[in-house]
């Protein structure tokens, strides 16, 4: 029995080796802004892109869908944030990577409603031109100072987007040998119990 | 092969989770207690296996060995799959707690279809035929999940034929790999201290 225990051990531990380094099975799609764009990123955690998946952005309340668009060969996929819904109702992101693969991603409100004014048509950014000083001796209109601000707001959302990608992406974290060794214990310590209560209770019928 | 949260319709989760719970039910009544910690092993494997990735194509796969666990424990494969499939769950966030009857009832059901194959074909006495029995068994026990699975997505809006064809394309590489896999399982459990595991070459 002693034999036959430890082998079983054996054949656990030899599957459990086979997983170092190998990629895991789940998928993830992380969402950020940019100005008035809404970039979307897709992959299997471990790394694989999702290619060609689909992508379908939501209103967050009333779940009408906005678009739809397909990845590309990267798992990526911008659009332009869509018009006709209320931003304060915030977007779902879901990724669909067929076979019953599915994520969602959540753009908050504040993400839009807060987005620096690029093209002139969105909501007014919050530092108003009168909070800015001008220079002694220079004379700038309110359509320069508004050129200014639009132009520092891209810039500022183009510095930002890639800390956005990172965060969006640091929210799910990947498996680690922790979760692994963890759930064998969970499950050897699940099974374990079973075989002892069933011990107490005597031989079974 | 594990279906997401959000992809299914709520009559088939439900109708899957009382299937699931039923055929849990009747695996543990089935499985004998003196293979519990056996079971928890089997279980480990199974729970481990899904981390081993091959990608394929613009897809990717993991290994599933549902068709060893069928080959081991026959109707017991429901509960130690349930279990192992709980976990994932929880800590690999694989497929869902919403989700985890149907799932239970696709990898379950293929892992008994293996079992079931794998004892017919099985001889007591070494032959070739084993080994063919035990490929067959683990290839089967892909085959027949991802027909499930493809069955409970065409419920859905993904379509029947899609969705078996994409599983079937994705997976026929797992079907081939976890056939030689079992088959070196089931060889390695004949020679070893302890062929009493397959029950199906039980006298």
């Amino acid at each position: 029995m002693r034999t036959s225990t430890f082998s079983h051990a054996l054949l656990g531990f030899t599957l459990l080796c086979m997983t170092q380094g190998v990629l895991a099975h789940r998928v993830n799609v992380f969402a950020w802004t940019q100005g008035d764009v809404l970039h979307t990123e897709s992959k299997f955690s471990g790394g694989t892109r999702v290619h060609f998946g689909t992508i379908r952005v939501e209103d967050l309340k009333t779940h009408d869908t906005l678009l739809e668009g397909k990845t590309n060969e990267k798992g990526e996929f911008s659009t332009t944030i869509p018009t006709g819904f209320d931003r304060t109702h915030g977007l779902k992101v879901t990724i669909d990577a067929g076979e019953g693969h599915q994520s969602t991603w959540t753009v908050l409100p504040e993400d839009l409603t807060a987005m620096p004014v690029v093209t002139g048509k969105a909501i007014p950014a919050k530092p108003q031109t009168s909070t800015l000083k001008r220079p002694a001796g220079v004379t700038l209109s309110e359509a320069d100072l508004e050129a200014i601000d639009a132009r520092v707001a891209a810039r500022v959302a183009a510095e930002v987007a890639p800390i956005k990608r990172d965060l969006a992406q640091l929210a799910t974290p990947a498996i680690t040998l922790k979760d692994i060794v963890g759930g064998l214990g969970w499950i050897l310590g699940l099974f374990g119990v079973g075989a002892l209560v069933s011990r107490k209770k005597g031989p079974s019928a | 092969m594990h279906i997401a949260e959000g992809v299914l319709s709520a009559p088939i989760l439900v109708g899957s989770a009382v299937g699931a719970l039923a055929a849990v039910g009747v695996g543990l009544r089935k499985l004998p207690d003196e293979d519990l910690l056996t079971a928890g092993l089997i279980a480990a494997a199974f729970f481990v296996a899904s981390l081993i990735h091959i990608p394929i194509g613009v897809s990717s796969a993991h290994l599933i060995l549902n068709g060893l666990v069928g080959i081991v424990f026959g109707w017991g494969a429901y509960p130690v799959i349930f279990v192992a499939l709980l976990l994932q769950g929880i800590l690999f966030m694989f497929g869902g707690l919403t989700v985890l009857g149907v799932n239970t009832l696709t990898m379950g059901t293929g892992a008994l279809v293996a079992g079931f194959v794998f004892r017919l074909m099985a001889r007591t006495h070494a032959t070739p035929m084993n080994d063919v029995a035990a490929f067959v068994a683990g290839f089967l026990g892909v085959l027949v999940s991802a027909l499930l699975t493809a069955v409970a997505l065409g419920a859905s809006d993904e379509g029947f034929v899609a969705a078996a064809t994409a599983l079937f394309v994705a997976h026929l590489p797992i079907m081939l790999a976890e056939g030689v896999i079992t088959l070196f399982v089931v060889r390695y459990l004949r020679r070893s201290s302890h062929p009493a595991l397959l029950k199906g070459l039980r006298p």
